[in-house]
């Protein structure tokens, strides 16, 4: 009989555990996320729907807009209303809705965002054409020698591309001809 | 000895019924998927579906939303079924397919290509829909445990309570109304859109640093390859004719490749959008990620005319026991579409 009763409260206690409990797990099955009604189309070129810890370990590597340094993975949800009005924006859900993924343009320059826990993160920073340079100076049409004299010895490279990754961002430079023909910031993978 | 016995009985009953009770609670607090986000559903779907399937569709939602089986069946006589789910990745499509032959062998898969530029896990949210709906296998462990993420553990899949545990403040009649027995939500797999939004243009993309793709994925695509041609199966690749997200033509140029070094058909979709049929400022329902009904069924028709064509795929609409089970998920299918195509008129 004293087993039995042992057996019971240690139940009910386990029980109480069980639903009292709250891991902060990521209980983002979304049942409650509704489809919203303006789905435009944003693009991203890296896994956008990754809700993954973000890393908030600090890099030196982020572009200066509007008197406001961003980094891949800040907290965009903040700062985006500092930014201004985006001369055009897209949005588009991503698969099982599991959120929104966006692209905001300001002038030269392209910020994709991805959702975690109703937060938009910066997923990467793009400089669409020479007008744009990075806060080190270099440009679109910068040469291979002029990047690694500003910014040394790189992380990786090819005939193709030029890296410098620091903590949790990566700045690329995409190389046509020996020349810079795209640049962009992204969160390392 | 007679006490004894007793006592054992009476803590047996008690480790019974709190067993059960644990149980009970783990299926009330484990999301249904019904309304809403109902991929979730689509996994544990296959195994109520009692008929054979000659062909069988691998991967995300490029196929479970842009292809019709019932289309299929009704316009060509083939059977089939997708096995589909959310942002289904490389290793996840190899171990469904594992699955899969447990059940059955068709004649053929198709896989689409697109989960092939991930490489890595990325999602417990996604892999939870890809995988809990899964019976328990040999299959289901090795995918549970090519999936995880740095925060998931494997005791969270084997009893998902520990997982769903605080949902219990967010039930809804929907947990209780389905606590036994769920609706069907797809068709053979094939989830149903019918509303319209249309395509209207895609940001540029951006270029990459390297267009690699990786070694990972393509290692479960080796193994899907190989895995067909020990069961005899006809394993085709395709890219669905949806152009975003964007698949560079470096990914497609290795895809061709590899199809070429492994004897397999390849056919990417995209440029063939005017041959289908496919207008994307009607046949979208999200601004051309996936394509709604009206889309869906233009494509399954042209794959039926062309890529099905020479595989030697039986007809069986003549096939009394088979038509008859078709049948019925044909009336599914109509009446989910009236319904759907009403709402939207209203």
């Amino acid at each position: 009989m004293k087993r039995i009763l042992t057996l019971t409260v240690t139940s009910v206690m386990l029980f109480s555990l069980i639903t009292a409990c709250s891991s902060g797990s990521n209980n983002n099955t979304a049942i409650t996320a509704a489809t919203t009604g303006n789905n435009e189309v944003s693009e991203t070129s890296v896994d956008s729907s990754d809700p993954s810890a973000v890393d908030t370990s600090i890099s030196e590597y982020g572009y200066t807009l509007n008197g406001i340094k961003i980094k891949p993975n800040d907290n965009f949800s903040d700062i985006v209303d500092s930014l201004g009005e985006p001369d055009t924006y897209f949005e588009s859900e991503s698969c099982a809705f599991q959120g929104l993924d966006k692209v905001y343009t300001y002038g030269s320059v392209t910020i994709k965002t991805y959702p975690k826990d109703d937060i938009d993160y910066v997923l990467s920073i793009e400089f669409k054409d020479d007008i744009t340079k990075t806060d080190e100076g270099i440009k679109i049409g910068s040469s291979s020698d002029e990047i690694t004299s500003v910014y040394g010895e790189p992380s990786a490279s090819n005939d193709s591309s030029i890296t410098y990754t620091d903590g949790n961002a990566n700045l690329n430079f995409i190389l046509t001809d020996g020349k810079v023909s795209y640049i962009t910031y992204t969160r390392v993978e | 000895m007679g006490k004894k016995v007793v006592t054992t009985i009476k803590v047996i009953s008690v480790i019974t019924i709190f067993t059960a009770a644990l149980f009970l609670l783990q299926m009330l607090l484990m999301p249904k998927f019904q309304h809403g986000i109902v991929e979730g559903s689509m996994i544990e779907e296959y195994y109520k579906d009692e008929s054979t399937h000659e062909i069988i569709f691998i991967g995300d939602c490029e196929l479970y939303e842009n292809i019709s089986p019932v289309t299929l069946y009704e316009n060509f006589g083939y059977t089939s079924y997708i096995r589909g789910s959310a942002q289904q990745l490389p290793w996840q499509s190899y171990y469904l397919l594992e699955d899969t032959l447990r059940y059955e062998t068709p004649k053929v898969v198709v896989f689409n290509v697109l989960s092939l530029k991930y490489d890595k896990p990325q999602s417990e949210t996604y892999n939870r829909m890809s995988i809990d709906g899964m019976k328990w296998s040999s299959s289901k462990i090795d995918c549970i445990n090519a999936s995880m993420t740095e925060d998931e553990s494997f005791i969270e899949y084997v009893f998902p309570i520990l997982r769903y545990h605080d949902r219990w403040s967010e039930l809804e009649n929907d947990d209780f109304n389905y606590l036994f027995n769920k609706d069907l939500v797809t068709h053979n797999g094939y989830y149903m859109r019918c509303d319209v939004k249309p395509q209207t243009g895609f940001p540029s993309p951006t270029p990459l640093t390297d267009y690699t793709l990786g070694s990972n994925a393509m290692y479960y695509l080796d193994r899907m390859t190989e895995i067909c041609k020990e069961n005899g199966i006809n394993l085709i690749l395709i890219k669905a004719p949806t152009e975003f997200p964007y698949w560079y033509p470096e990914w497609d140029a290795q895809i061709v490749k590899y199809a070429e070094n492994h004897n397999l058909t390849y056919v990417n979709y995209i440029p063939l959008q005017d041959e289908i049929g496919l207008d994307m400022s009607v046949d979208t329902y999200d601004a051309g990620l996936h394509l709604n009904n009206s889309g869906a069924e233009k494509f399954t028709m042209y794959l039926g005319n062309t890529l099905f064509s020479d595989l030697g795929l039986t007809d069986y609409r003549d096939n009394e026991t088979i038509s008859s089970v078709w049948q019925d998920k044909i009336v599914f299918y109509n009446e989910m579409k009236e319904q759907q195509l009403s709402e939207l008129e209203n």
